[in-house]
C-alpha cells in the first residue's frame, strides 16, 4: 500500500509523544535530524507498544519505532533490512507527524531495494543523515537518463541534484498532517521533499515485517 | 495519558484505599489498578490504606502488594525505591521502598517533573 491511515495517533496521543521525544535522554545528531530510538521492544513502553499494535495493517509486526526531529531535508534512500533484519520479508514504513509547523511533504518514488541502501553519497551528501544504509550508486538502479520530471522537482526537491535522480518516477507525493500515518512500502526508494528551515519536524517512523 | 500515575495493585482481603494527592482527598477506591491524576508538580500522593483489623484472625494473611507502576503511560519499577510506608505498628513505624503492604497506614511518593526523565536515565 501506498496512501494514508486518517487519525492513526490521536489528539492524546500527538500530546503524549510530544512529552515523549522531550524526556528521551539519547538523541543522535545524524547530520540532517536528531533522532533517537523509541526503545518500543523494552518492557517500560509495553502500554504504548500495545496501542501501536492495534494501530498497524493487518499481518504486519513492529521491528523498528524510531522519532525524529528534522533539520534538514534528507537524501534518496530505502527502508528496507540492514543485517539485524535480513531474513524478514519487508513490510510498511509508517510515518507519523506529531508536532509540526509548516506543509511538509515526502515524495515515493517507483524503485525498489529490499536491502537498505541510499543514494546521498551520488546525490552530494555523503553520509550525512543516514549512518546505517549502504550506499549505492545509480547503476545499483539500473537507471536511465530519462530526465526527472521538472515541475515536481521544482515543487519538491530542489534539495537534490536534478542529473543524478534521472531515471526516477514518482508514484506518490505524500503529504504531511499531523497524527495521520503516511505508509509505504519499507523497499520503496523516498525521499524528503524540500524545506526552509528552521522549521518544526517532529516524526515518529514504524517500519514492520510481514509475518 | 499524560499527568497520571497508575498503580497495579495485587490485593489479598477487604483493603480500603484513600487517595491523597497534595493535601487534596480525591476519592476511596477497593479496586486493584489505581489511576491518580497529578495537577501539579511536585505531587505528593499518599495511598492510606486501611481495612485490616489485627484482632481478625482472617485478617492475618491480608496485604497488597504493588505489582506495576506506571508514570505517563510508561512503567518504572524503579520508583518504588522513592516510595515510604508509615504504618501504625510502632515496631515497623516507617519502611522506605515499599511495595508490600500488610498493615494499615500511609503510602506516599513524590512525583516531580522530572521524575519520569530521570527514571528513563536509569533503565535506557
Amino acid at each position: 500500500m501506498i496512501g494514508y491511515i486518517e487519525n492513526f495517533f490521536t489528539a492524546d496521543e500527538v500530546e503524549w509523544l510530544k512529552w515523549y521525544w522531550s524526556v528521551l535522554p539519547n538523541k543522535l545528531d545524524t547530520g540532517q535530524r536528531l533522532r533517537s530510538m523509541a526503545y518500543y521492544d523494552q518492557p517500560f513502553f509495553n502500554k504504548m507498544l500495545q496501542r501501536l499494535n492495534d494501530k498497524i495493517l493487518p499481518n504486519e509486526e513492529i521491528t523498528t519505532v524510531n522519532l525524529y526531529s528534522d533539520y534538514s531535508p534528507g537524501g534518496v534512500h530505502s527502508d528496507g533490512y540492514i543485517d539485524f533484519d535480513k531474513k524478514d520479508i519487508m513490510g510498511h514504513t509508517y510515518l507519523i507527524p506529531f508536532n509540526i509547523d509548516g506543509n511538509f511533504a515526502t515524495v515515493i518514488f517507483d524503485k525498489t531495494s529490499e536491502e537498505a541502501v541510499t543514494l546521498n553519497a551520488e546525490l552530494g551528501m555523503g553520509n550525512s543523515g543516514i549512518v546505517t544504509y549502504k550506499q549505492v550508486d545509480r547503476d545499483f538502479f539500473e537507471l536511465n537518463n530519462t530526465p526527472f520530471d521538472k515541475e515536481l522537482y521544482n515543487q519538491y526537491l530542489t534539495h537534490l541534484d536534478y542529473n543524478t535522480i534521472a531515471g526516477l518516477k514518482v508514484e506518490q507525493v505524500q503529504h504531511w498532517k499531523l497524527g495521520r500515518a503516511a505508509v509505504w512500502p519499507r523497499k520503496n526508494l523516498h525521499c524528503s521533499a524540500n524545506f526552509n528551515g528552521p522549521a518544526v519536524r517532529e516524526t515518529v517512523l514504524i517500519a514492520t515485517r510481514k509475518c | 495519558m499524560l499527568n497520571v500515575l497508575e498503580l497495579q495493585l495485587e490485593k489479598h482481603g477487604d483493603w480500603h484505599i484513600g487517595v491523597v494527592v497534595n493535601n487534596d482527598f480525591l476519592f476511596y477506591t477497593t479496586e486493584e489498578l489505581i489511576t491518580v491524576p497529578l495537577a501539579n508538580y511536585p505531587a505528593e500522593v499518599q495511598l492510606i490504606f486501611t481495612g485490616k483489623k489485627y484482632n481478625v484472625v482472617e485478617h492475618s494473611d491480608n496485604y497488597c502488594k504493588f505489582k506495576h507502576l506506571f508514570l505517563n503511560q510508561l512503567e518504572f519499577p524503579y520508583l518504588i525505591q522513592q516510595a515510604k510506608f508509615n504504618s501504625d505498628n510502632l515496631e515497623y513505624k516507617v519502611i522506605d521502598a515499599c511495595d508490600y503492604i500488610n498493615l494499615n497506614g500511609v503510602w506516599q511518593i513524590d512525583i516531580h517533573q522530572d521524575t519520569a526523565e530521570q527514571q528513563l536515565r536509569k533503565i535506557i
